[in-house]
């Protein structure tokens, strides 16, 4: 029995196509933000806290600039907070409503970062290793970081805020 | 993984319909005939990389191949290829260049005790090796409040190995002529940990950004006989 010129070139042009068939890869966006949880610092435990009239907005260290508002008079529990891979170092001013409105708080999170290749597709991103966080605490009593690395498709909690009873 | 199982089938599928075997009864001179096969040396190209091309544009490859038949059983072979990417989106801009060897062994499934017939079903395996250069003139990591950040790596070489699962038709469609494909079920075994530059992809391998990957070749061989028939 030969096998049949027709029946080779249908079975290769068919495997072609299973081979040709790339699955798409989905690209995930905002991989470099820092995730934080808002923790009530009354009682000695960790426990969730829910703040209401919430305002959190980046600042700028080198050219002393206020970044646009990124949680914008909201309740919030959790912050996503993205970080400045073109540094080292990434600040944020943080206020709540009830409080009077000068007073306000600075967290800068220092960190390394580390090339990630992820694919041809979505290209590279920076995993990053909070090395350090530094805070005044008008508002916020303490900060602990919970899981110092922030990895590409990874959706786990950072820091936790500690804030002031 | 799908579009593995469904290669799978169809890989079943024609084993089972291309394996069966004949039932004709052959003297002793024609059944020793049959088992040393047509040995001999073929040489051939690989048309998969022009196919490649078609559908994955920024890759773009050559491949030659050398087969020496032992027996009607045995085959050893091995492929050499260059390949050039040249990858240009929002995300990255990639080059490399870089060639790779395969070798390995088939063995040939296909039992037709019909002499004449050299066609073969195979299996096989294969060891891979690549050395490519590469480097990343650009990459752009999109930062929507901070805003994006463009960098580059500049060029670098990197030898890679892997290891690979063949099977394959073969057939003689002129005399001493063969057209045969394969799929390839490819594994990496290691790739070289230089920088921080990781190959797009690997020339002979495919897409480094899974550890496994499928391959395909569909080569036209020359069959230059070692004995006559």
């Amino acid at each position: 029995m030969k096998i049949k010129p027709f029946g080779h070139v249908f079975l290769a042009a068919t495997i072609l196509l299973l081979v040709a068939c790339d699955e798409s890869s989905l690209c995930l966006s905002g991989q470099n933000a820092i995730q934080a949880g808002l923790y009530s610092g009354a009682s000695g435990e960790a426990k969730d806290t829910t703040l209401n009239g919430v305002y959190l907005w980046g600042y700028d260290e080198i050219n002393d600039a206020n970044l646009p508002l990124l949680i914008d008079s909201a309740r919030v529990q959790k912050m996503y907070m993205p970080t400045n891979i073109e540094r080292d170092t990434t600040s944020f001013v943080f206020r709540e409503q009830t409080i009077a409105s000068d007073i306000v708080d600075t967290i800068m999170f220092v960190y390394t970062r580390e090339l990630n290749y992820v694919s041809g597709d979505c290209g590279f991103t920076y995993n990053l290793h909070i090395d350090t966080v530094i805070h005044t605490i008008n508002i916020i009593d303490s900060v602990v970081v919970s899981y110092p690395s922030v990895l590409y498709n990874e959706n786990l909690e950072n820091v936790k805020i500690f804030i002031e009873p | 993984m799908l579009k593995y199982l469904l290669s799978l089938s169809v890989l079943l599928l024609s084993v089972g319909v291309l394996a069966q075997k004949a039932d004709i009864k052959l003297n002793g001179d024609e059944e020793k005939k049959v088992n040393k096969g047509n040995p001999g040396l073929a040489v051939g190209i690989d048309l998969a990389p022009f196919i490649t091309h078609l559908f994955a544009n920024e890759r773009f490859g050559v491949e030659v191949n050398a087969r020496y038949t032992i027996n009607s059983k045995w085959q050893l072979a091995a492929e050499v290829g260059y390949e050039n990417v040249d990858l240009d989106n929002k995300q990255m801009k990639y080059t490399s260049n870089g060639s790779f060897i395969r070798a390995g062994i088939d063995y040939n499934l296909f039992r037709v005790e019909e002499i004449g017939n050299n066609d073969n079903i195979l299996l096989g395996l294969r060891y891979g090796a690549a050395v490519q250069e590469h480097s990343c003139p650009r990459y752009t990591i999109s930062e929507d409040y901070w805003g994006d950040v463009s960098q580059s790596i500049g060029a670098s070489t990197v030898g890679s190995h892997w290891a690979e699962f063949v099977f394959g038709l073969r057939s003689e469609v002129l005399k001493n002529f063969y057209m045969g494909w394969s799929v390839r079920f490819r594994t990496i075994i290691n790739v070289g940990v230089n920088n921080e530059l990781e190959p797009y992809s690997i020339p002979g391998f495919g897409r480094r950004d899974r550890s496994t990957n499928m391959g395909f070749t569909y080569s036209l061989e020359y069959h230059i006989p070692f004995r006559k028939k």
